[in-house]
């Protein structure tokens, strides 16, 4: 009986040491592979010293800067406006009971399922109308699609939550509906608006498929399209030490988001498919 | 105390708050899904042919017979299949092992675990696209000194690995979220219940297969949906690692294709709308899959 638990012991402690190595070793390659260029590149060797020149080369030139700037400002616009819009819009979800309440519900719903491929022809047409293509702000336009019902969505959730025993003591009290979002629920729900943010400006910060479809030029790509284009400048030459370089620098933000906030994450992330 | 009902009239203030929400969804969704299937039943200009006016089943016609599309049908199936199959194995099996560590390390490492989670498909797919090349990837050299191959492998040029190549990437990414949402199951389901089991002489194996299974089951077959929907819709991993090859497009590579590289909006929110409707029949399959135990034990 001792050595089937000890065993049992050793074997969750390999498992576990198994997957810390998958989750982490291509980030780790990748390091690697952003200190070597040149001839070093094809050594398969797992170790090697530090060499900024990649990160120079990537750094030395406008684009880099051009597609963080462009992911900064779509991302940030896009959480702040699905806040704005999705705050009040929750607490009516939340909070209040009216008729057409699951029906609007329902529609969110709906919206959130609806893959991204399924209006691009429309939203195309759409942009290119509005004349936003190739325009950050198509990207922050097209981004509202998926980012507003997933804001929605959750924030009703956490909304709900609250007991409603709060809202009728503020009313009689003869606190206005303005005064009871502001002071009273958003305070206790800001737990959850954090979450709702940072996921919002997780997927806008990733986003791929609108951003390569909206942008033509490289002056309004973002740093997905960015690194997803970037392709050897002659046949004889491997761009791999540069890309893994552009690589490592887009991914920073995000990863510094899930090693600072990982509960908060994790939580909104959770409720998304709890509630 | 005597209450007196107020006049029931209409209240309009949870309408103001919905509305401004609601108004801009409209725009970035309802008018452009609109237009979409509009544009489905509308014939696309081809060369310096206009197009045919009025509405017409031409693209729908076309994409039965499009041997791309059911390429792209096959290719997201099993990339779905795959992908969510290994994912929720995977993803239950970690929480399953983190259930076993203190608060305080399960945090720390479920903060690891969540990191490629983190990292965007695009820099995903680039990097093991760089770990799989055929002459200098990590992959192929490890597999060489190792034994298991005699030469390096273009795992990602082969038709038959393609797909695995994309499985691959996406359990790296997408475990986490499994692993997270298995483990708010877990915790879930009272310790009591286990602790009766197991002086009750139940089996590890019993335990899992008639307490955790059954009690993890509402909360992961929601996440199951979700990877589901996420998957059927990949885009990113075909786009970078396959641009326009044929072989290894998914079906929302597909359309993103016909409408940008082909400039055929018409046929592009075609086969979106079969992709829709592919995605519908998953969903609903998937539902009736899950039904299935009930029935069972209830004939």
């Amino acid at each position: 009986m001792r050595l089937t638990t000890e065993m049992l012991v050793t074997g969750r402690l390999v498992a576990m040491a198994f997957i810390i190595l998958h989750t982490l070793f291509p980030l780790y390659w990748a390091l690697v592979t952003s200190f070597r260029h040149g001839t070093t590149l094809f050594s398969t060797a797992l170790f090697t010293f530090p060499d900024l020149e990649n990160y120079r080369k990537v750094l030395g030139g406008p684009e880099l800067w051009r597609e963080t700037l462009n992911s900064v400002l779509c991302a940030g616009s896009v959480t702040l406006i699905s806040l704005i819009l999705g705050i009040p819009a929750a607490y009516a979800l939340g909070q209040m009971s009216f008729p057409g309440r699951r029906l609007v519900l329902g529609l969110l719903l709906l919206c959130s399922m609806l893959p991204q491929i399924a209006i691009l022809s429309g939203l195309f047409e759409l942009i290119s109308a509005l004349g936003l293509y190739d325009h950050v702000e198509s990207i922050i336009f097209a981004d509202l699609f998926f980012a507003l019902p997933f804001t929605i969505w959750l924030l009703t959730g956490f909304f709900r939550d609250l007991p409603p025993e709060l809202d009728d003591a503020a009313k009689l009290d003869g606190c206005s509906l303005m005064r009871r979002i502001f002071s009273i629920h958003l305070p206790l729900v800001w737990p959850g608006i954090a979450a709702t943010g940072l996921l919002n400006i997780m997927t806008c910060w990733n986003e791929f498929l609108f951003a390569l479809t909206f942008t033509l030029n490289d002056s309004a790509r973002t740093l997905p399209v960015g690194i997803g284009l970037i392709s050897a400048p002659g046949r004889f030459e491997l761009p791999f030490g540069t890309i893994m370089a552009a690589s490592l620098l887009a991914t920073l933000p995000p990863i510094l988001l899930v090693l600072f906030f990982q509960n908060r994450i994790a939580s909104g992330l959770t409720a998304g498919a709890v509630k | 105390m005597l209450t007196v009902p107020a006049p029931k009239r209409f209240d309009w203030r949870p309408w103001a708050l919905v509305a401004p929400a609601m108004l801009v969804l409209m725009a970035v969704t309802a008018i452009p899904f609109a237009r979409t299937i509009w544009l489905a039943f509308h014939d696309d200009p081809h060369g310096f042919m206009p197009a045919q006016p009025g509405w017409s089943l031409t693209n729908f016609r076309v994409l039965l017979q499009d041997r791309a599309w059911w390429t792209a049908v096959s290719t997201t199936l099993l990339f779905a299949a795959g992908a969510v199959i290994s994912e929720t194995c995977a993803g239950l099996a970690i929480a399953m092992l983190l259930q076993g560590y203190s608060l305080k390390l399960r945090g720390i490492l479920l903060a690891v675990i969540l990191l490629p989670w983190a990292v965007p498909s695009v820099v995903a797919a680039r990097l093991w696209n760089w770990m799989l090349n055929d002459q200098y990837g990590i992959i192929n050299a490890l597999l060489v000194r190792l034994g298991l191959l005699h030469q390096g492998v273009a795992w990602t040029t082969h038709p038959h690995s393609m797909v695995a190549v994309m499985i691959v990437i996406d359990v790296w990414q997408a475990t986490p979220f499994m692993a997270l949402l298995s483990l708010a199951g877990l915790q879930s389901i009272p310790t009591d219940v286990f602790e009766a089991a197991q002086l009750d002489g139940a089996s590890p194996w019993q335990r899992f297969i008639s307490i955790t299974l059954p009690l993890v089951a509402p909360v992961l077959s929601v996440a199951v949906l979700f990877r589901l929907l996420d998957a059927l819709r990949m885009f990113d991993l075909a786009s970078v690692l396959y641009g326009t090859d044929m072989s290894g497009m998914t079906l929302s590579a597909f359309v993103q294709s016909q409408i940008v590289q082909f400039g055929a909006p018409g046929y592009g929110a075609a086969s979106a709308l079969g992709t829709l409707g592919i995605i519908a029949l998953a969903a609903v399959l998937y539902g009736v899959c899950l039904k299935i135990p009930g029935w069972i034990r209830s004939s």
